[in-house]
């Protein structure tokens, strides 16, 4: 009888055990672009909602965040679907109508570099959404001045350079190919200039050698090409071709300043600028990260491995301004008078980590410095993280004069995004800065190449213009000292100040720049 | 009401062979962590070693039939490590307050017995600790780590169900002493990360190896 009872309890122990546990769905790598994976949403709404959904369950970084906001995934998936499934019965879906609806569902997510494709197979056109940017247009009220702002401090240019003498130095350059052929417009000696006014000698000239009506022609032909450029709006790598063209074509005229561009420039072209002010103050502006380009040689011949000459040559250019702002902050401060460093990252919209050395950790101690933590996916599950990790980064490692006690200020506006951000965190958290200016763009945590995808987990959905559906996702979270995240909200100025345009207009004067140099003088 | 006094009526002479127990064990345990990697192809989860100790309580309804509880601290640790990114390696250690209820099946003579549990059991995972080491792929550093989980109550199912069986031998070695060792295994049903509208279920398996001191009354 006993034994009867242990076997039948045995027995039935073993069936309900191995009914008790539940299967796993099967999830699908969409870190590729592996056709299979993404075959189902070549022609259908709700697949493409379902691939993106999913996708994102496994592959971004940012859920746990996004609950501060009131984000349920889930809930997600249940209220867009069957919207998604309405836009597959209908005869056709415009461009228009499919981006409003992912516009909705992609609003809910705060990562400010996020960027999302889907194809609109009813017309075979690429829709893109930009959650952030939707986000800062509505509710930034400098988002507008913000976009293409460049500093222009011409106003405060040393008396020789026409300005009223506030700088008493300064320097510029750019590889940038606007920045490059406006400047053929802006010098007598050289570039447009120089051609009208060997136009206006030889017209003045009654009896011309057949030599000299020939070279008025020609400076004349040249004059009217490049003229071409702007007044038809060509686009950079359009204008690029045509402008090297011309150097060819009219090398023989001997032009100053007609030199070829390097058309790999015209990605990562960067302005840079640099001065001091009477009572040394030392100013140093970058339009984008790519400094590195210029300084670091292992960098550049990674990244620009056939870079001819002339690009060499506008790269030394950045070089000497960099140069020129590190060795006059290391001999204002060997001197005991430096009175204070404007750092001006206003509207630049990121870029190498690498950089950080070159701006923030030239005012820094050598070795590493920890701004801030990070973590990263470590699974597919929606909250598998890593430990938060310490993010250090590293100083300029050669010798050199530190920031002790003198005043830094950090300017910033709506469209400093990215490196700009993590720059602006770091002189807050390392040189007790002041960031004046406007609230940055809100989007910190770093992103990765796809070739990496496995190594965090995360990074991207799919491939750019080539899946019906893809998404471009941080790779971790970056936090600063005290585990707090800015993602999608960016970071409050100590001091705020917008930048009045028609102030700027009129005068040239440039509030957010003299309120920092109020701020280096005064103490507040 | 009248069934009910039959059936006390026809146990009244097996209620005369009942006997309460009381005792305490100590032991080790080997867990299996339950999870699908999916496409995670170089991710591996290895079993590890944990401790188990509690303490028992038996009511012998007949000398082969008995009903056991026990308070058990039991650990249901495991490893993951990658096998191309060694860099990434974490151990998990999480201690459980089980409570298992089992049917106690015995035989064999007074002095040598051999017995089989085979019951139910619920638990609460009480705290967990990860240490080991994971690279900051920004930073180009590497962290080690040894410090306390922090759950969340969107992802960790802090409540744990399932079965226990076991079996091992008793050692009657004085009057009202017996010692015990035993083979015991619990199989979770209940994932300890928590499901959304995708299933990825995740399962504790532990096998402990126990051994237990009971005061026979």
């Amino acid at each position: 009888m006993k034994n009867k009872i242990c076997l039948w309890g045995a027995l039935l122990l073993l069936l309900t055990v191995s009914s008790c546990r539940k299967d796993s769905d099967t999830f699908v790598n969409y870190n590729s672009g592996d056709l299979v994976a993404y075959a189902n949403a070549q022609s259908s709404y709700a697949e493409q909602f379902k691939l993106f959904w999913h996708g994102m369950d496994q592959n971004y970084c940012l859920f746990a965040y996004e609950r501060t906001f009131g984000l349920d995934w889930d809930a997600i998936y249940d209220e867009y679907l069957p919207q998604f499934e309405a836009l597959d019965k209908q005869e056709s879906v415009t461009d228009d109508e499919y981006k409003a609806l992912l516009t909705k569902v992609i609003s809910h997510l705060h990562d400010g570099h996020y960027y999302a494709s889907f194809l609109n197979y009813k017309t075979d056109n690429r829709v893109r959404v930009h959650p952030q940017q939707n986000r800062n247009s509505l509710t930034r009220a400098d988002f507008e001045k913000a976009i293409g702002f460049m500093p222009n401090l011409s106003y405060y240019y040393p008396i020789s350079w026409g300005g009223n003498g506030e700088f008493k130095m300064w320097n510029i350059a750019s590889t940038r190919f606007n920045d490059f052929y406006n400047s053929l417009y802006k010098n007598p000696d050289k570039g447009v200039d120089w051609l009208n006014n060997k136009i206006s000698e030889l017209k003045f000239k009654t009896n011309h050698t057949e030599h000299e009506a020939f070279l008025l022609q020609q400076y004349s032909d040249l004059v009217y090409a490049l003229n071409k450029i702007a007044d038809e709006r060509m686009l950079i790598s359009e204008a690029v071709t045509y402008y090297n063209q011309l150097v060819l074509m009219y090398s023989f005229l001997k032009v100053p300043g007609l030199r070829a561009y390097d058309p790999a420039l015209s990605e990562v072209g960067l302005c840079a600028f640099t001065g001091v002010t009477k009572d040394n103050i030392a100013y140093f502006y970058t339009s984008n990260f790519s400094l590195s380009l210029a300084l670091s040689e292992t960098l550049r011949n990674d990244q620009l491995p056939n870079l001819s000459d002339a690009g060499k040559v506008m790269l030394k250019e950045i070089e000497t301004v960099w140069r020129q702002w590190f060795d006059n902050v290391q001999n204002l401060i060997k001197s005991g008078e430096l009175k204070g460093v404007i750092i001006d990252i206003r509207s630049n919209p990121g870029g190498y980590a690498n950089d950080f050395q070159y701006v923030i950790g030239s005012l820094l101690p050598t070795g590493d410095h920890e701004i801030g933590k990070v973590y990263y996916k470590r699974g597919v599950g929606r909250f598998d993280y890593s430990v938060t990790m310490p993010h250090s980064v590293s100083a300029y490692p050669e010798a050199h004069e530190v920031i002790t006690n003198q005043p830094v200020v950090i300017l910033t506006n709506c469209s400093s995004v990215s490196m700009s951000e993590i720059t602006t965190l770091s002189a807050k958290e390392l040189l007790n800065a002041c960031q004046i200016g406007t609230t940055t763009w809100g989007g910190l945590c770093g992103l990765s190449e796809n070739d990496a995808a496995s190594l965090n987990y995360s990074g991207h959905i799919g491939i750019d213009d080539k899946t019906p559906v893809y998404c471009k996702i941080p790779q971790h979270v970056l936090l600063d000292l005290q585990g707090n995240c800015y993602e999608g909200v960016g970071l409050k100025p100590n001091i705020e100040v917008d930048i009045d345009s028609d102030l700027l207009e009129s005068t040239g004067r440039d509030t957010q720049f003299e309120r920092a140099l109020q701020y280096i003088r005064n103490g507040n | 009401m009248k069934k009910l006094f039959l059936f006390l009526a026809l146990a009244l002479p097996t209620l005369a062979h009942a006997q309460w127990r009381v005792g305490a064990n100590v032991g080790a345990d080997y867990n299996h962590y339950s999870i699908d990697k999916h496409y995670q192809d170089d991710v591996m989860y290895k079993d590890r070693w944990g401790m188990t100790a509690g303490i028992m309580g038996q009511y012998d309804v007949f000398d082969w039939l008995g009903v056991r509880a026990e308070l058990d601290w039991t650990q249901k640790n495991y490893g993951r490590k990658r096998q191309i990114l060694s860099e990434q390696n974490y151990r998990s250690i999480n201690n459980y307050l089980q409570l298992p209820v089992m049917a106690s099946f015995s035989f064999g003579g007074q002095t040598l017995r051999g017995f089989c549990n085979l019951g139910f059991y619920g638990g609460y995972w009480l705290n967990s600790y990860t240490k080991g080491y994971d690279y900051n792929s920004f930073s180009d550093k590497l962290f080690h780590f040894n410090q306390k989980y922090s759950f969340d109550s969107d992802r960790d199912q802090r409540w744990d169900f399932g079965y226990v069986g076991g079996a091992g031998v008793e050692y009657r070695f004085a009057k009202h002493w017996a010692a015990q060792v035993e083979l015991r295994y619990y199989y979770s049903v209940t994932s300890n990360y928590k499901s959304s509208t995708v299933s990825d279920p995740r399962y504790h398996a532990t096998l402990a190896m126990q051994a237990g001191v009971f005061y026979c009354f």
